[in-house]
């Protein structure tokens, strides 16, 4: 169905969550854990195994996002746009 | 050279010759129209959108840089995976919007499309000289990237500046053959090779020393440091994060991949599938941290990762990962040199030397604007030093100016062009005062933040400037909104994933590219 890239509530949801993962990704490992290489993630030292799962955490919105049309309202067929 | 030497260039040949014959496939299929020849249409596939976004994004920067900062600096380049999701979410927000303005307004350079929003030239002409500038240096570790991998294969014996000049005449044939379809079609052959051959050497290489884990245990004894981030590298981290990926959607190579583009729908899969594919740098990062353990003095760090497969890996599955790295060097090359050669031949050349050129002369135009570009890459890869990331990471702070207009552009109505021009020239000012004469970059950005402030006085000026100059004109600025609410609507939105369409752009608009081009 055709959609109109106005805000949504879910389209807010999705942002909020990127915008949550790419900060969780920049800063949180720099500032605080930076000198830190225990305790290991999947067997890598802290800062690689903390990213990898952000990392996934933002792949599953991203292609969350893409199922939803990035919360993009839907328009019905024969409406003014 | 022995044997093997032989054998490994000759794999590495080989390979180069597969997009050789692709692009004689392609140009075939080639109309001589400007058009065709630089955005092939605007009917480019997602398949091949993809692939040619992610290949000409994955770069020597990528596939040998990487291995030498993690070799050197640990988990430093690891930022790499926030980065590559950046970029994909500004290729959903900006890049979105670009294609669609690109295609109402017949856009065919990054030029086009500052003349159209701001209504001058002079935005446009300065935008275009700087993406040409700082392009050259990227171009140029290209040629170095592949250059490498072609010395340490022939185990030194075909020199450095003979296997650039090797990655030259390729480059040049095919893309001047072809135009951006041969592009296209040699990057979905690069972009497969590129993500598992960087996947597969990681792996291949860090189980020389029991896996990863293993790995990790071993280098926690024997360079600890290597494990962590060194202090103040918090503002490296972040410069990169921001730099990298803005840099390289400024660039004009990928300013052509958005107006290329045949369907709106690609623009929403993708920031997964960029994301997704950051998966690669796991493999450059165990690499990288493996030559900690098994090549613990490597004299050319950029060199870590043909020293090691060819080390320690099977010779043949060893040629053939290096000629992934080739792969990585010519897919971003070959779309670099193409892109700038539009810029020069539509914005410059057409515009002030000669404006009554037909279509077959300016593809002709083109073609050996390539051929003059990259000799000028060549020359700048035989005489300016530096690792790939360094130099890479200048070139793309170049680039990245351009992305404070471009959302000024998209966004901000009360952006002027003395705005743009005022802020533009401060950035790259200060970049170029940064970049030699370090000295003068003041702290937190003296720890590898100078592209990262250079960028910041950008934004300050480009506001301020813009606030205290006349608004843009009223006729103009009432494009702009009907532009903005035809995006909002989606006007080409028919609900399927077809072609998509977009509303034609009125005749009597303001100065555009297309006017332009009419009137001719």
């Amino acid at each position: 169905m055709p959609t109109s890239s106005r805000w949504t509530s879910k389209s807010l949801v999705i942002w909020a969550l990127l915008l949550l993962g790419l900060a969780a990704m920049e800063f949180p490992g720099v500032f605080f854990f930076h000198k830190r290489a225990e305790p290991e993630i999947f067997g890598l030292p802290f800062i690689y195994g903390y990213n990898i799962i952000w990392w996934a955490y933002m792949c599953a919105v991203m292609l969350y996002a893409y199922l939803t049309r990035w919360g993009r309202a839907p328009i019905a067929p024969g409406a003014d746009r | 050279m022995n044997a093997n030497n032989v054998s490994a260039v000759l794999i590495i040949t080989g390979f180069m010759l597969i997009p050789l014959a692709m692009g004689a496939v392609a140009s075939r299929k080639s109309l001589p129209t400007t058009e065709d020849f630089f955005l092939q249409g605007r009917g480019m596939g997602s398949v091949a959108v993809f692939f040619t976004v992610a290949a000409t994004w994955w770069s020597s920067f990528a596939f040998l840089g990487s291995n030498a900062s993690f070799y050197l600096n640990g988990p430093l380049f690891w930022t790499a995976l926030a980065w590559n999701i950046a970029f994909g979410l500004m290729y959903y927000v900006i890049g979105k919007r670009v294609w669609f303005l690109g295609k109402r307004w017949n856009f065919i350079t990054p030029k086009d499309f500052f003349k159209n929003r701001y209504g001058s030239s002079a935005v446009g002409n300065l935008v275009a000289i700087i993406m040409l500038v700082f392009t050259l240096p990227y171009l140029q570790i290209q040629l170095s990237g592949g250059a490498y991998l072609i010395e340490v294969a022939s185990g030194g014996v075909i020199p450095f500046a003979w296997a650039a000049l090797l990655f030259y005449v390729v480059i040049i044939i095919y893309v001047w053959s072809g135009g951006l379809r041969a592009v296209a079609w040699t990057d979905i052959f690069y972009g497969v090779l590129l993500f598992f051959g960087m996947v597969v050497a990681g792996l291949l290489i860090a189980a020389e020393l029991g896996g990863p884990a293993s790995m990790f245990d071993q280098i926690a004894t024997a360079r600890p440091e290597n494990l962590v981030l060194a202090d103040g590298a918090w503002m490296t981290w972040i410069a990169m994060f921001v730099i990298t990926p803005l840099g390289a959607f400024m660039g004009p190579q990928l300013w052509t991949r958005m107006y290329a583009v045949k369907s709106a729908r690609l623009f929403d899969l993708m920031p997964f599938l960029l994301g997704l594919a950051a998966l690669s740098y796991f493999g450059s990062m165990l690499v990288g941290n493996a030559g900690v353990i098994l090549e613990p003095d490597a004299a050319e760090p950029d060199k870590i990762l043909p020293i090691m497969l060819y080390e320690y890996a099977p010779f043949v599955l060893a040629s053939l990962l290096v000629a992934c790295g080739a792969a990585a060097a010519m897919s971003t090359a070959n779309s670099q040199i193409h892109s700038m050669s539009s810029v020069y031949t539509l914005d410059f050349h057409k515009t002030y030397i000669n404006p009554r050129m037909g279509e077959r002369q300016l593809v002709w135009v083109g073609r050996w604007t390539i051929l003059v570009l990259s000799a000028i890459a060549y020359v700048m890869a035989l005489f300016v030093p530096g690792l790939l990331v360094t130099v890479g990471l200048v070139a793309l702070a170049g680039t990245a100016q351009v992305i404070v207009p471009t959302v000024g552009a998209l966004f901000w109505k009360r952006s002027t062009a003395t705005g743009a021009m005022a802020g533009l020239l401060a950035g790259v000012g200060f970049l170029v005062l940064f970049t030699f004469v370090p000295a003068l970059t003041p702290p937190p950005f003296d720890a590898g933040g100078g592209g990262l402030l250079a960028l910041v006085i950008n934004i300050a000026v480009f506001v301020v400037v813009s606030l205290f100059t006349t608004p843009r004109p009223d006729a103009l600025l009432a494009t702009l909104e009907e532009d903005r609410e035809l995006f909002a609507a989606e006007a080409w939105d028919d609900g399927t994933d077809g072609i998509d369409e977009v509303p034609e752009a009125p005749e009597a608009a303001p100065t555009t590219a297309r006017d332009e081009r009419n009137d001719r």
